[in-house]
């Protein structure tokens, strides 16, 4: 993932297309269950098997190499680090996924319209859409001073960052999708003498679904860079505050201990984008989207 | 008040401006009588789908009138007198066959729900044979059985006029004669006023009351033909003498003409 997805490309994944929805006959869900848990297994232990092989080789290798833990720590001191600072740990973590939730939904709130209303309005498009292509050559992270500068210590300058980082990737996911609409359905809402707005929510708006939640699934991770990196900016409690407060201190145990747990927010939040989706639109057809730089 | 068919007078139809400006349809004249099945016929490019649109209300002409029973195409677009049923099925993937059957009635009466909206879409699934897969969805369809879904979909909205555009022609040919076997019922039992866009010839003789072939650069009618075979039409129908002259007449009319 990289924080710059002007590139998007978007895949439909063709096997995945057009698959089923959920609705095997009754029975049938328990075996079934069983056998996806087992070809999830076996997918996942060569992952799982490099994991817990980097974490050795790193815990030994710091002990072998006698590295100052300044400088690098050992994956048992920044997990000891972690019970003895829990209590500020869990602070600083709920303090950023505040912010990364509050900025996350009002990315989703600004993407959206923005894509609705280029995808409805000529005008807007001819308007904006070049300066919003151009917006995105802004090195947003550079910002963050900025924001600082203006709104204060607060929250409001971190969801501010947030939202300039992350309502891209869902303005054009989600326009690419409204824009996706099949030429014969066109010809048919004609037909009927429909008016603009009904195929824009009686075609368009379904359609761009799935092509939304891709943008979605690239923008958590987005937004949680944006938090992280507003905290630095400037910032009283937070992972990304605690990070650079700990690197000031030379205490590289906790700065790991906090790298590690906005690694984990960013994987949990990612994968209950990916759970919302299946719940709320499954039935769409899914797609497999890469952000490139 | 009685219908009245379709009058297409003196309809042109351009695309783009100056240099690079194409003539489609030049100089066509139409018309339409009420609840006949009606073939236009022509080989690709001619401008079917054109002049099919234009009849329609879908496209505007560059000039000419088109009147649908008396009044101006898109005012009859208005009062709902179209059903299209367009060359690819185009269904909803994530709505079952019964859902698209019902989909574009809701949208043109603005309603969700409705005794008219599932009796309509119950009974035009039940025409095309498809009550059985009411509830399948779209990718658990044949294409045979999709492209009926797209008819009952058509069907759904009660026109008078339905508007078809090649629909079988993703079919093979067995998928295809069954289809054409079941619109002649459909359509003997609706008595709808059909115009229908065909490049083959079979098809057009089997199906229609009148085909009107087109020529091509620019596209227009170079001759209509009454097709005078009796109706129920089954497939040996195929087999007459008749069926044959009248098929060889049209291969004659629309072989590319040897330059002099
Ligand atoms: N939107 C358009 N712009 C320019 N040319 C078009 C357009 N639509 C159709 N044409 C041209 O008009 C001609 C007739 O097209 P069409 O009506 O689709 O033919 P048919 O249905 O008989 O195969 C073709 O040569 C096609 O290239
Ligand atoms: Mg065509």
């Amino acid at each position: 993932m990289t924080n710059d997805s002007t590139g998007t490309l978007i895949r439909k994944t063709s096997d995945r297309l057009g698959r089923p929805p959920a609705g095997h006959p009754a029975g049938a869900v328990n075996r079934e269950s069983v056998r996806k848990f087992k070809s999830w297994l076996v997918r996942i232990w060569p992952s799982a098997a490099v994991f817990v092989a980097v974490v050795l080789i790193w815990e030994i290798s710091v002990g072998v190499l006698n590295l100052s833990s300044f400088v690098i720590a050992k994956p048992s001191e920044f997990m000891q680090e972690m019970w003895i600072s829990r209590e500020m740990l869990l602070d600083a973590t709920w303090v950023t996924t505040e912010e990364i939730l509050q900025g996350f939904l009002f990315s989703i709130v600004v993407g959206m319209v923005l894509a609705l209303a280029l995808a409805r309005f000529h005008w807007v498009e001819r308007a904006l859409y070049p300066l919003i292509v151009l917006f995105q050559v802004v090195p947003k992270v550079a910002l963050a001073p900025i924001f600082i500068l203006w709104f204060g210590y607060g929250l409001a300058p971190k969801i501010i960052l947030i939202v300039v980082i992350a309502f891209f990737p869902i303005t054009l996911n989600m326009l690419v999708g409204l824009k996706a609409i099949d030429k014969e359905l066109l010809l048919l809402m004609r037909s009927i003498g429909a008016t603009r707005n009904q195929v824009l929510t009686q075609i368009q708006i379904p359609t761009s679904l799935p092509y939304l939640f891709a943008g979605l699934r690239i923008a958590i991770t987005l937004a949680v860079i944006g938090a992280v990196v507003a905290e630095f900016a400037g910032a009283q409690n937070g992972l990304g505050y605690l990070i650079q407060f700990a690197s000031t201190q030379l205490d590289t145990p906790l700065m790991f201990a906090a790298l590690i747990l906005v690694s984990l927010l960013g994987l949990v939040l990612y994968y209950a984008m990916s759970l919302a989706e299946y719940l709320l639109a499954r039935k769409y057809p899914h797609i497999t989207l890469q952000a490139t730089n | 008040m009685e219908f009245e068919g379709i009058k297409a007078e003196g309809v042109e139809k351009r695309y783009g401006s100056g240099a690079s400006a194409v003539t489609v349809l030049e100089g066509l004249d139409l018309e339409i009588q009420p609840h006949s099945f009606v073939s236009l016929l022509g080989p690709s490019g001619c401008g079917k789908s054109t002049l099919l649109k234009i009849l329609g209300g879908i496209e505007s002409a560059s000039a000419g009138d088109v009147t649908v029973n008396g009044v101006p195409v898109g005012e009859a677009v208005r009062r709902r007198q179209f059903g299209l049923v367009p060359q690819k099925a185009a269904l909803l993937p994530w709505k079952t066959a019964l859902e698209n059957a019902r989909m574009l009635r809701q949208i043109a009466t603005r309603r969700k729900r409705g005794a008219d909206i599932e009796e309509a879409a119950a009974k035009a699934l039940e025409m095309v044979g498809l009550t059985e897969a009411a509830h399948k969805l779209p990718h658990e369809l044949s294409g045979g059985m999709a492209q009926r879904v797209s008819i009952a979909r058509a069907l759904a909205l009660d026109p008078q006029i339905l508007l078809m555009d090649e629909p079988f022609g993703a079919l093979d040919a067995i998928t295809r004669d069954e289809m054409n076997l079941r619109l002649a019922d459909v359509w003997a039992e609706t008595r709808k006023t059909v115009v229908f866009v065909t490049h083959s010839i079979p098809e057009a003789v089997f199906l229609s009351d009148v085909i009107h072939v087109m020529g091509t650069k620019p596209g227009r009618i170079v001759e209509t033909l009454e097709i005078d075979l009796p109706r129920p039409r089954t497939l040996e129908v195929f087999d007459t003498p008749t069926f044959q002259e009248y098929a060889a007449h049209l291969r004659h009319q629309l072989e590319p003409k040897a330059v002099a």
